[in-house]
């Protein structure tokens, strides 16, 4: 059946052919035979059995007469047909009574021992018992044994016949087929070769050629649309496929990108990063665990988190604690964890935990440790400073606040809710001080903060008067600032006041007294020439002093005791003078003793007299002084004839020691002219005044330089005279205030130098001006003199 | 009266004045120059017989300074030669330099012994700024114008202290 299966369809059908007539020749030949063998042996038979007929109607007779011989003459007729083998002939009693045998014959025959009946085909014999009637009566029976090869023959010849027909047959058949499978095969192996071409070369465009309408047409028709489909799907197939390999290929680009994201991410966060599976493995790490735990290089081998455990859990401070909550995790795969533990180093760490999940599943569990020892300290430091601020604010007597932009508290001190009558700070909170203040302060208030939100000026240490509600009046010092964010933003105020009511009001007494003071001691005007009598006479009283107690003390212990001793010695030997001036021990000393007092009186007269001397110089002193100070109570002088230059030296001469003691150089320019008529001694009480505050001013100045010129310039009808200094020069704002009443610079001044000094100069019609540059550039006094006095002016 | 040597008393002064006529002043009353010659006190003596000592009177050997910087340059030298000052009298006004009270200041951080009598003239001078500057010590204030003879006690009380506070100080040293 295999070598069947691998036949080709053309041989195929070449055998069908040639079976298909064969079969159909065999059953012909066969039909044919069988009759010819059929109707052999049928005619076989009956030339027998009228041979076995013939054989008994003549063997009838030797019958009735036993005559056997006669009989087996009858029997060797049958020698006629060489087919027939042998006979016999059976007597009624069914013994042989005669028997005839083929001559010549191999084979031995022999009749069968009892006869039957009818005829028998035997194997190659025909044999057939025929009984032998007469008149009715069976007289014996004919036995006759035919050969069959007669039979044989004819069959074989049959045989030949059949089979060379059969071939010719077949011959014929081959011819036909060979030619007509071609019908067949012709498109099938168009078809195969198509289908070949398609299998081994893949070629999905081939076709195979339909060549006609029948089934294989259908069927050609069917392959080539199959193919254009395949061809089709192909196409499709290649496309999807292109564009599978293009997604994967992305996907795998996406896969690899998300997976050095992942890698990168882990890398540079700086948390310690670590994950577990179930069983306790590590699975994946960064260095950062490493760092953080400070562990060993060799550690990144470890699988085991257990292993790695025994090296990172000793440094912890409670290993107990952080045992216990990583078993409490672990039990219960799905929780998260989170919380911070301390190591023996100091270092402070947070630690979370979360499982990690594919899809629903937990395969493991992803720890961080993220080291915050510094944030941990800033956050102490941090809750300290709010805990100074807090205690501040819960503290201090005066309020401070925080206000955002709105004016509404956000933060305040007890001290603030304790003067607006509240409980707490937080009833403050959100309000404004339009709840606490009546409606024009708090107006005030809220308009200076919007003033400082806008232009963020600070006010520092403003001085409010505050009412409450209930009317009261307090005195408040505030400082107010603008609050700003991070970003320096703007975002509220920032105040403090202090209740400065108690010092306010002892300042305003003082002040008020101050004033009185101040009043009195101008309008008594005597006092401040007191006292600067006693300055100017102070230091030469002193000398004075000094003076006249030394003085006293020569003439205390004056030797006048000693000399009306001598006297009074010599009066008591007025008699023998001469004996005791010669003779006495005590009277010879006295002349000598005469000639020394005599010495020392001289001595001590011009010590005294020196001394005396001084002491009315000082008085003198004394004198000009008083004389100046009488010029200052305004007693009017005598008019007189003065040069200017004269007049300028005298009040110079009045300054010398301290122009001199202070390195002040004066420098004169003096233009000569005739004498004025004037009041010397006011003349003098300003020039005096100015050339001591230009003395001041150099002073004041500080610089080595100290210079001083005075000059006098003569016109027609007035004289000039100006002092000026390089000192420490007048601010433009006091230029107008210098020749106030009562204006000073000077610590230890009264003010009234310079508003005299304009006031007699105007007096005995002139003038007094001032001139600076300003700060440091020195100043210029100019006295303007007129020749005459002014009659109109009077 | 005086159970003291007087070699043993150191006498030094210096007077630190703005005022020429005020160190003349204190030359005068401190250190008077005249003195009876010794043959007119010997020949007294003879006539009149031995005078009282308690008219002795010690003379001291008296320095001036016009202004704080130079007293305090002249006391530290002073104090360097051995010779240390046993009192200074300070006026309370020296214009242009240091007023008293920053020469007092300056002079105790170089010699914390001196015994200092403060002189002014005006009644007006803040004085709570005085006292602050000068710690515990006590104050001898001298005003102008004085009186000789107030000059001479202050004188005589201020080196006998002086003196004294030195050698309770030395025996202490060397027991």
């Amino acid at each position: 059946m295999t070598s069947l299966r691998k036949t080709s369809i053309k041989h195929k059908l070449t055998l069908l052919v040639l079976l298909t007539s064969s079969v159909a020749l065999a059953l012909a030949c066969a039909a044919f035979m069988a009759y010819e063998v059929t109707s052999f042996r049928s005619k076989m038979g009956d030339n027998l059995a009228s041979l076995a007929q013939i054989i008994g109607d003549n063997s009838s007779a030797a019958l009735d007469f036993g005559d056997a011989k006669a009989a087996t003459e009858t029997l060797s007729a049958l020698h006629a047909d060489h087919n027939i083998r042998g006979g016999c002939i059976y007597t009624t009693k069914g013994e042989i009574f005669a028997v005839y045998d083929r001559p010549n014959d191999s084979q031995l025959f022999s009749a069968p021992a009892h006869p039957g009946e009818g005829i028998h085909f035997r194997r190659n014999v025909l044999e057939i018992f025929q009984p032998i009637v007469r008149d009715g009566e069976q007289i014996g029976t004919v036995y006759v044994a035919s050969d069959m090869s007669e039979l044989y023959t004819q069959l074989k010849l049959y045989a030949l016949i059949s089979i060379g027909v059969f071939l010719i047959s077949a011959l014929a058949a081959l011819i036909t087929s060979a030619r007509l499978q071609r019908v067949i095969t012709g498109p099938i192996f168009g078809l195969v070769k198509t289908a070949r071409e398609v299998t081994l070369e893949k070629n999905y465009s081939a076709r195979a050629v339909k060549q006609s309408d029948d089934e294989l047409g259908v069927l050609i028709d069917s392959f080539n649309e199959m193919l254009r489909q395949i061809q089709q799907r192909d196409a499709d197939l290649q496309k999807s496929r292109a564009e599978l390999e293009h997604r994967v290929a992305e996907r795998t680009q996406e896969a690899v990108a998300a997976l050095s994201l992942i890698n990168a991410t882990l890398e540079s966060t700086t948390d310690g990063v670590i994950s577990i599976d179930t069983y306790g493995m590590i699975t994946s790490y960064n260095q950062k665990f490493f760092d953080v735990w400070q562990l060993p290089p060799e550690a990144k081998t470890y699988k085991d988190v257990n292993k790695l455990r025994d090296l990172f859990l000793p440094k912890i401070k409670d290993p107990v604690a952080y045992m216990a909550e990583v078993k409490a995790l672990y039990a219960d795969p799905e929780s998260e964890g989170f919380g911070v533990m301390e190591l023996n180093d100091g270092r402070v760490f947070e630690r979370y935990s979360k499982p990690q999940r594919i899809g629903n599943k937990s395969v493991g569990r992803v720890w961080c440790f993220r080291e915050i020892t510094e944030r941990r300290r800033a956050e102490l430091e941090l809750a300290y400073e709010r805990d100074l601020l807090r205690t501040l604010l819960d503290n201090s007597p005066d309020r401070i606040y925080f206000k955002d932009e709105q004016s509404r508290y956000i933060k305040a001190s007890a001290s603030i809710a304790q003067a607006f009558g509240l409980k707490t700070v937080d009833e403050l909170l959100g309000t404004t001080d339009f709840n606490y203040f009546d409606g024009p302060r708090a107006r005030t208030v809220f308009d200076d903060e919007r003033k400082i939100i806008r232009t963020g000026q600070p006010i520092i240490d403003q001085m409010e008067i505050e009412t409450s509600k209930d009317g009261q009046k307090r005195w408040v010092l505030s400082s107010k600032l603008p609050y700003r964010d991070k970003s320096k933003e703007i975002i509220g105020t920032i105040g403090i006041s202090k209740d400065v009511t108690a010092i306010k009001e002892t300042e305003i007494k003082l002040e008020q007294m101050h004033k009185q003071l101040l009043e009195t001691s101008r309008h008594a005007g005597m006092a401040e020439v007191a006292t600067s009598v006693l300055h100017n006479v102070g230091n030469v009283l002193n000398s004075l002093n000094v003076s006249s107690i030394l003085v006293t003390d020569r003439v205390k212990k004056a030797k006048i005791l000693n000399f009306t001793k001598t006297v009074a010695m010599l009066n008591e030997h007025a008699t023998d003078l001469g004996a005791f001036l010669t003779a006495d021990i005590k009277g010879r000393q006295i002349p000598g003793y005469l000639n020394q007092l005599a010495e020392h009186f001289t001595a001590e007269q011009a010590s005294v007299l020196k001394e005396l001397g001084l002491l009315h110089q000082n008085i003198e002193h004394i004198k000009d002084i008083v004389a100046m100070q009488q010029s200052y109570a305004k007693i009017s002088g005598v008019v007189e004839f003065v040069n200017a230059p004269d007049m300028v030296e005298d009040a110079l001469r009045m300054n010398t020691g301290a122009l001199q003691r202070h390195g002040v150089e004066l420098i004169r320019e003096y233009e000569d002219g005739p004498p004025i008529e004037i009041e010397k001694h006011k003349v003098l009480q300003i020039l005096v005044n100015l050339v001591r505050n230009s003395k001041y001013a150099c002073d004041e100045s500080g610089r080595a330089d100290k210079v001083i010129r005075v000059r006098i310039t003569q016109q027609a009808d007035t004289v000039t005279i100006a002092i000026i200094d390089n000192g420490v020069g007048i601010p433009a704002e006091n230029m107008d205030r210098i020749f106030n009443h009562g204006f000073t610079t000077r610590r230890d001044g009264h003010g009234f130098g310079l508003h005299s000094a304009v006031l007699a100069a105007i007096e005995m019609g002139g003038s007094l001006t001032a001139q600076s540059d300003g700060r440091g550039q020195g100043a210029t006094f100019t006295l303007e003199l007129p020749r005459a006095p002014k009659e109109l002016s009077k | 009266m005086n159970k003291r040597p007087i070699h043993k008393i150191n006498r030094r002064i210096l007077v630190i004045d703005d005022n020429p006529s005020i160190h003349e002043d204190f030359c005068k009353i401190l250190a008077p120059a005249e003195s009876p010659r010794a043959t007119l006190k010997l020949t007294e003596s003879l006539l009149f017989g031995v005078p009282e000592t308690t008219n002795i009177q010690a003379s001291f050997e008296v320095s001036c300074a016009s202004q704080g910087q130079i007293a305090v340059t002249m006391i530290m030298e002073a104090r360097n030669e051995g010779r240390p000052y046993a009192l200074a009298f300070v006026d309370m006004q020296m214009p242009p330099g240091w007023d008293g009270a920053r020469t007092m200041q300056e002079i105790l951080q170089v010699d914390p012994e001196i015994q200092i009598v403060v002189c002014t003239a005006h009644a007006d001078h803040p004085w709570p700024h005085l006292f602050k500057s000068l710690g515990d010590r006590c104050l001898n204030i001298l005003a102008k114008p004085f009186d000789t003879q107030d000059v001479l006690r202050l004188a005589n009380k201020l080196t006998e202290k002086w003196s004294t506070i030195r050698r309770l100080a030395n025996a202490s040293l060397n027991a």
